[in-house]
């Protein structure tokens, strides 16, 4: 009885440790300038959001798993560093894309915006590749009311510490233009924390 | 006769057989950007935003925000969220304006559907 146990216990083992997922994403390098102009922006924020998948009946269904953000330097560039992560995920696999969305108040958000470059499907960063990336600057308070609409993505389900930039400059912008911020309720204010 | 039905059956095995071995990732059907822009282009292209002005007082419309999120997030955000769990996959076309037994909730919509969202 005692082995019999044992086995069922080394099994369960052997087959939970299977669920349990692991992937390297990165690294994303590039350089984010001004459409037009070529001028380089400066506190973009750069945040890349990785998933799991499963496949159904439908297609395979993506399912949040971790993001990571960093601000553009002084010359526009930006680095995410290998970004490994381990999940456990039965019956799932890793999506090998990172998911990107690039952002800076009074300028067209990657990759919604129709007048930012869109080297790859969906705003997909390709690893281990400088890329250049280009918003066009927004004229109008319309454009940029428009604008806040490309800054679509899972905001509950990413944890607060993960998109802390990316919502203080989407904050800022929504502040900027007279509307109320968002995931203040589950987040505060994040305006406040420097 | 029977060699050129064989022969034809292995050709479409053969044709079948590739698609599914070379297909890698189609993005129409990918959750995380496509199904959140559908429904946001449907909350913005409806008559939500101005019920939610005009009939609810909510003067920002779409860009009205409800328990920390935007109108138009909420519907984008369940649009990425329909597919898990895979079950829910059978019941995308719901259909508020149908009765509830024929709305798309208690059946699959590919089996029994037959209201105007589809």
């Amino acid at each position: 009885m005692k082995r019999l146990q044992s086995l069922l216990l080394l099994v369960s083992a052997m087959l939970l440790s299977g669920c349990t997922i692991s992937h390297t994403y990165g690294p994303y390098l590039g350089k984010v300038v001004e459409k037009g102009t070529g001028v380089p922006i400066e506190g973009a924020v750069v945040f890349v959001q990785f998933y799991t998948g499963a496949g159904n009946i439908g297609g395979t269904s993506s399912v949040f798993a971790d993001a990571v953000e960093t601000l553009t330097d002084a010359d526009g560039e930006f680095l995410i560093p290998p970004y490994s992560i381990t999940s456990f995920r039965p019956l799932h696999g890793w999506n090998k894309n990172g998911y990107a969305i690039i952002f800076k108040p009074g300028y067209g958000a990657f990759p919604g915006h129709r007048g930012t470059t869109l080297t790859h499907p969906n705003g997909t960063l390709p690893a281990n590749e400088a890329i250049m990336i280009e918003l066009p600057k927004l004229q109008t308070s319309e454009e940029r009311r428009e604008n806040l609409g490309n800054v679509n993505y899972p905001k509950r389900q990413v944890p607060c510490e993960k998109q802390r930039q990316l919502l203080k400059l989407y904050n800022s912008e929504n502040l900027y233009l007279g509307l109320e911020p968002v995931m203040t309720n589950i987040c505060g204010d994040v305006q406040d924390e420097d | 006769m029977k060699t050129k039905f064989n022969l034809l059956s292995g050709l479409l095995v053969a044709v079948l057989l590739h698609f599914f071995c070379t297909a890698v990732f189609v993005y129409a059907y990918d959750n995380v950007t496509v199904h959140r822009k559908i429904n946001k282009k449907a909350g913005e292209s409806s008559i939500l935003g101005e019920y939610l002005k005009t009939g609810l007082g909510y003067s920002s419309g779409v860009q009205a925000v409800f328990v920390g999120e935007r109108a138009w997030q909420w519907l984008s955000d369940g649009g990425f969220e329909e597919d898990d769990p895979a079950p829910n996959v059978c019941y995308h076309f719901h259909d508020p304006m149908e009765e509830l037994d024929n709305a798309g909730i208690f059946q699959p919509w590919s089996m029994e559907m037959t209201g105007s969202a589809l």
